[in-house]
């Protein structure tokens, strides 16, 4: 299936009455409900492999969480083929990696986005070395920080099997969503990126199932 | 339920099911229509009863049928093909093709014979029956010391009938069944090959975790903003337009 164009697929804003947007709001209804007693979150989006529609989910969830008027923050985390930048249009001259190089702070990187309640911290220039910036105690730190400021912090992330940036980002996490979509990824990937996220004690909330015929 | 699951296996697929039979359907048209030699088939009939003169009775009628079943045998031996090639040999086929190639029967219980013989030509077809014909009836006296053969009917060279295996409809029809009862076994398989996530079952088998969500497939139309109404954009009344002027 081809990518739509920019800010397309953002289908829990642009048609918020169709049965894909309730499953978004489901989908943020049954997050909420995993961390009952938790005043605020980090929720990781990764999938097995590419191309099973990671950006989408997270793209839609986060603008689910704003329409309820929580405040969120999406973070690019993919510092290989970053896309958030695209979906909600923004420079993308700063951004985390900046962040974690200390090259800015994070009012310089943190954008507002046309929707209420939303903002976008998007990669920055793609760096030479993502794994190692990911995998810092300034990462950790900045999550950390991010924390006290939002409700949500969306973290969208490269593929667990494509690279270890997931891995890593998912052991300083609350939570992990996988993406899978049927027919596309084959069991055995889904259970190797299981077995990999478990190795950190990533806390799996659950999967979503996406392109469902 | 099961039959439920193998049903969706097929849907998903469908248009492989639709391509299979296409081309098999198109295969086949192309084949019947433009490469097969059309095969012709010409046919005598000859009757094997004792003209003794002493009138039908039934244990002549009984001896005559028993030695069809000889002369079914004796039609092609060497005795007989053999001199049809020496006396018609304008056919240009030899003892043995002739005799592969010429069919004889019998209704049950009955004296008349049927010869047939098949070939690219009805001409050469209804030419090689009569010459059989023609040469059996005149050895049988020589080979069994009796003459008891007439030939019932001969094959119309000039005739022209339409060939035996140009059945373009049986032809499709028959590869539309097979090409779609292999095309639903090719989907079986590749179904069965297929190591891919299918179900929300097997997300808990393989995950450990709940599926939270199921999104369906985006369409473009999903991403078109519902309207309320189907009625077109109303016409802007009087006072809305751009050029309303102020009371002053």
């Amino acid at each position: 299936m081809p990518r739509f164009s920019n800010e397309s697929s953002l289908i829990v804003s642009m048609n918020p009455k169709s049965s894909i947007a309730e499953s978004y709001r489901l989908l943020r209804t049954k997050i909420q409900f995993s961390f009952k007693d938790q005043e605020s979150r980090t929720v990781m989006v990764t999938s097995s492999q590419g191309g099973e529609g990671k950006t989408t989910t997270i793209s839609n969830l986060a603008i689910a969480y704003a329409q309820e008027g929580k405040k969120v923050l999406l973070i690019d985390a993919d510092l290989r083929k970053p896309s958030l930048h695209r979906i909600f249009p923004q420079l993308n001259h700063q951004g985390l990696s900046s962040l974690l190089t200390g090259h800015c702070s994070i009012q310089d990187a943190v954008q507002p986005t046309d929707f209420e309640h939303l903002d976008l911290l998007p990669s920055g220039p793609v760096p030479g070395n993502p794994s190692e910036l990911i995998d810092s105690a300034a990462m950790h730190q900045l999550l950390q920080q991010l924390k006290q400021q939002y409700d949500v912090l969306l973290v969208d992330t490269p593929a667990v099997l494509a690279a270890s940036d997931a891995v890593i980002v998912g052991s300083i996490c609350d939570g992990v969503i996988m993406v899978a979509a049927p027919g596309k990824v084959r069991k055995e990937h889904l259970k190797k990126a299981r077995e990999q996220l478990e190795h950190v004690h990533a806390r799996m909330l659950g999967v979503v199932m996406n392109r469902v015929v | 339920m099961e039959l439920k699951q193998y049903f969706r296996v097929i849907q998903k697929k469908w248009w492989l099911i639709v391509m299979m039979v296409v081309v098999a359907l198109t295969a086949a048209s192309v084949k019947s229509f433009y490469f097969t030699t059309p095969v012709y088939a010409a046919n005598a009939k000859l009757i094997v009863n004792q003209s003794s003169g002493d009138g039908l009775n039934a244990s002549t009628i009984q001896t005559s049928i028993f030695l069809i079943n000889s002369y079914k045998e004796i039609i092609k031996s060497s005795a007989v093909m053999n001199k049809v090639v020496e006396q018609y040999p304008e056919l240009g086929e030899s003892a043995s093709q002739l005799a592969a190639r010429i069919s004889v029967s019998s209704a049950n219980n009955s004296q008349v014979m049927n010869l047939v013989y098949q070939d690219t030509s009805y001409e050469k077809a209804a030419a090689v029956v009569n010459a059989v014909s023609t040469v059996f009836k005149a050895q049988i006296p020589s080979i069994m010391n009796i003459d008891n053969i007439t030939i019932l009917s001969e094959a119309d060279p000039a005739a022209s009938p339409g060939a035996i295996n140009f059945n373009p409809v049986m032809n499709l029809l028959i590869s539309f069944m097979v090409s779609f009862v292999l095309a639903i076994g090719f989907i079986f398989l590749l179904d069965y090959l297929d190591d891919t996530l299918k179900s929300e079952s097997e997300v808990l088998e393989i995950m450990e975790a709940p599926v939270l969500a199921s999104v369906g497939r985006m369409t473009k139309s999903d991403l078109k903003p519902a309207f309320k109404s189907k009625k077109a954009p109303q016409q802007p009344k009087a006072g809305e337009g751009k050029y309303a002027t102020i009371q002053q």
